[in-house]
């Protein structure tokens, strides 16, 4: 399982082979979330984050994936000043990337 | 049943702990023993009880909002982190190696019933003061499983094995006086070293299965297996006489910086509450396996520094022993845990890994500063007369408070949240940046003293006249 560090600031999304990840904040604190919605691999950084039903609506199929499910699935991940340490998957592909993205699915209002 | 009833609300109304005005009376109350009152000597050598705390500016003090990352080092935080330390140290036995008689009084004060109970109830509130920040700046989240944990810390191993070189060992090496600098480490060293396990022993009571055997393995290791010349606080003794420092607890409590405060103060939180023992389990983890490089790296430089009179041994066996420890604490201690109690205890485990590891670093980068502070002194005297001027001109109006002191009074040393301006109008200072490191002050003659950096004084004439001006940001001052 590759242990990779970024700069959360910097960087907001992580690219490993075919997995795409993103940083998302849940109940005051930062997850690192997968960004392939389980339906059909939507992205859900650019779903909607609907509060009352407490879940990302996936823009491609409005698949409901709750908060739960993303905490419950997010990569082990330590922020710690500017850096952040995750560790991702094992995959068949050992290249990773680092980018940053504007995130829709944002609990902030 | 009533009665239980009516015997639990007048302990909750007698005993609020949570209540600020009713830890601040108790705090004011703590201060009062003696043994915590100003000293008239720098050291304190072989007397384990007597630490300055400064009490009589307790009541001045705010302790109500937890410190954050920005302000670690001020003052407030060196005060606290002073008195915590001496709470947790109440619950260690302390003897002198000489000349007990004399001390006896002090021993008896020290574990007197009623210091004892204040410093019960104020170090919930001193614990949460100082180690909130923990919470803010570290977040750990996710999924964590035994792989995943096992693979951050390997990638920590290695990391470790590759280091080359210590900030702190090339600050001691790079300093005016590399000596001074070295054995001001020591120094830091000394007040968790001298009493070293000490804190984790807290952990081998109780009743939790072979985990408890195997941590009760590595207390062996600490201890020297009985064999008191081998016992790791022995051998770093040998190390500060080696040195010429001198090797009892606390002899050079003053010159304790406030970080290295902050890290033993960390051990002994960890451990001395148990609902903290698998953050205790990273945090050891960390503390071994980096200890072994660290150690490597420290004698190598202290032997660079003072030759063949230094006493290594201490660092040699580390460098030893912590490969086992370190490979204990992970196979022996971490992994079955999670086997035994579940994943749910990894994110604790991380979390104290990452809290010693940033408290570490917050000391290492803290003792950096001090050095360059240090070697500084005639920089900071010739700073002191272009600002003197401008505000002798009017240019800059800072406020200003004025002292007058007898020969041999002694400041006990302290830090300053902002930048002072120390000038003297009358008389000696000996102004004090470290044991035994000072700058001469003259009348018409001052120092810059900076922020958060260690510092005390002495008159050194029949009468010193000096002012003292909160000029906030020195640099300001100067362009």
């Amino acid at each position: 399982m590759p242990v990779v560090k970024f700069d959360p600031h910097l960087s907001n999304f992580v690219i490993h082979g075919d997995r795409r990840f993103f940083l998302i904040s849940l109940d005051n604190s930062i997850f690192l979330v997968r960004d392939n919605c389980p339906h059909r691999g939507g992205p859900l950084h650019l779903g909607y984050f609907d509060c009352q039903k407490s879940a990302i609506i996936c823009p491609w199929h409005d698949s409901v994936v709750s908060i739960n499910r993303l905490q419950q699935y997010a990569m082990p991940l330590v922020w710690r000043n500017d850096i952040a340490v995750a560790i991702l998957p094992e995959t068949k592909s050992k290249s990773i990337a680092f980018k940053h993205r504007h995130i829709l699915a944002t609990s902030e209002v | 049943m009533q009665t239980k009833t009516r015997l639990s609300q007048e302990t909750s109304a007698a005993l609020n702990i949570t209540d600020y005005d009713f830890f601040k009376s108790c705090l004011v109350e703590y201060g009062k023993c003696n043994l915590f009152k100003d000293t008239e000597e720098w050291l304190l050598e072989d007397n384990p009880y007597r630490r300055t705390l400064r009490p009589h500016i307790f009541h001045h003090l705010d302790f109500s909002k937890p410190l954050t990352r920005n302000n670690l080092l001020t003052y407030n935080s060196l005060t606290a982190n002073r008195t915590l330390l001496t709470v947790y140290e109440s619950n260690f036995v302390f003897l002198p190696k000489h000349d007990f008689d004399h001390k006896r009084q002090d021993f008896e004060n020290f574990y007197d019933s009623k210091v004892l109970t204040l410093g019960n109830i104020i170090r919930p509130w001193l614990e949460r003061y100082i180690f909130s920040f923990l919470d803010t700046e570290i977040s750990v989240t996710g999924n964590w499983s035994a792989a995943a944990v096992e693979e951050y810390f390997q990638e920590y191993i290695e990391t470790v094995k590759n280091t080359q070189n210590s900030q702190v060992m090339e600050t001691i090496e790079g300093s005016a006086d590399p000596v001074h600098a070295a054995k001001t480490f020591f120094i830091q060293l000394a007040g968790d070293f001298l009493v070293e396990s000490s804190a984790m022993s807290r952990n081998i009571l109780g009743y939790y299965g072979s985990l408890q055997s195997e941590l009760f393995k590595i207390v062996i290791d600490e201890y020297g297996y009985g064999v008191h010349q081998t016992k790791h606080s022995k051998l770093f003794e040998e190390t500060l006489e080696s040195v010429g420092l001198e090797s009892t607890p606390h002899t050079y409590w003053q010159f304790y910086l406030t970080s290295s405060l902050m890290l033993n103060n960390y051990f002994n939180y960890i451990c001395a509450d148990h609902s903290k023992i698998f953050r205790y389990l990273g945090a050891i983890f960390y503390a071994e396996t980096t200890f072994i490089k660290f150690c490597e790296l420290a004698a190598k430089t202290m032997k660079k520094i003072f030759g063949s009179t230094i006493n290594n041994r201490y660092f040699l066996e580390h460098i030893h022993i912590d490969n086992h420890h370190s490979r204990m604490v992970l196979e022996k201690l971490i992994k079955p845990a999670i086997t035994t109690y579940g994943e749910g205890i990894i994110p604790d485990i991380v979390r104290g890994f990452e809290e010693a590891k940033l408290i570490s670093e917050i000391a290492d980068q803290d003792f950096i500063d001090q050095v360059h502070w240090s070697d500084d002194g005639l920089k900071y005297k010739a700073l002191a007369l272009p600002i003197y001027a401008k505000i002798q001109d009017g240019s800059i109006n800072p406020k200003m408070q004025q002292f007058t002191e007898p020969r041999g009074e002694l400041s006990v040393t302290h830090v300053h949240d902002g930048d002072e301006l120390c000038y003297i109008q009358s008389g000696v200072m000996k102004f004090v940046t470290g044991d035994d490191r000072y700058t001469i002050l003259n009348a018409g003659e001052g120092t810059v003293i900076q922020h958060n950096r260690l510092h005390g004084a002495i008159i050194e004439s029949e009468e010193c006249v000096y002012n003292i001006y909160s000029i906030g940001d020195y640099q300001k001052c100067l362009s």
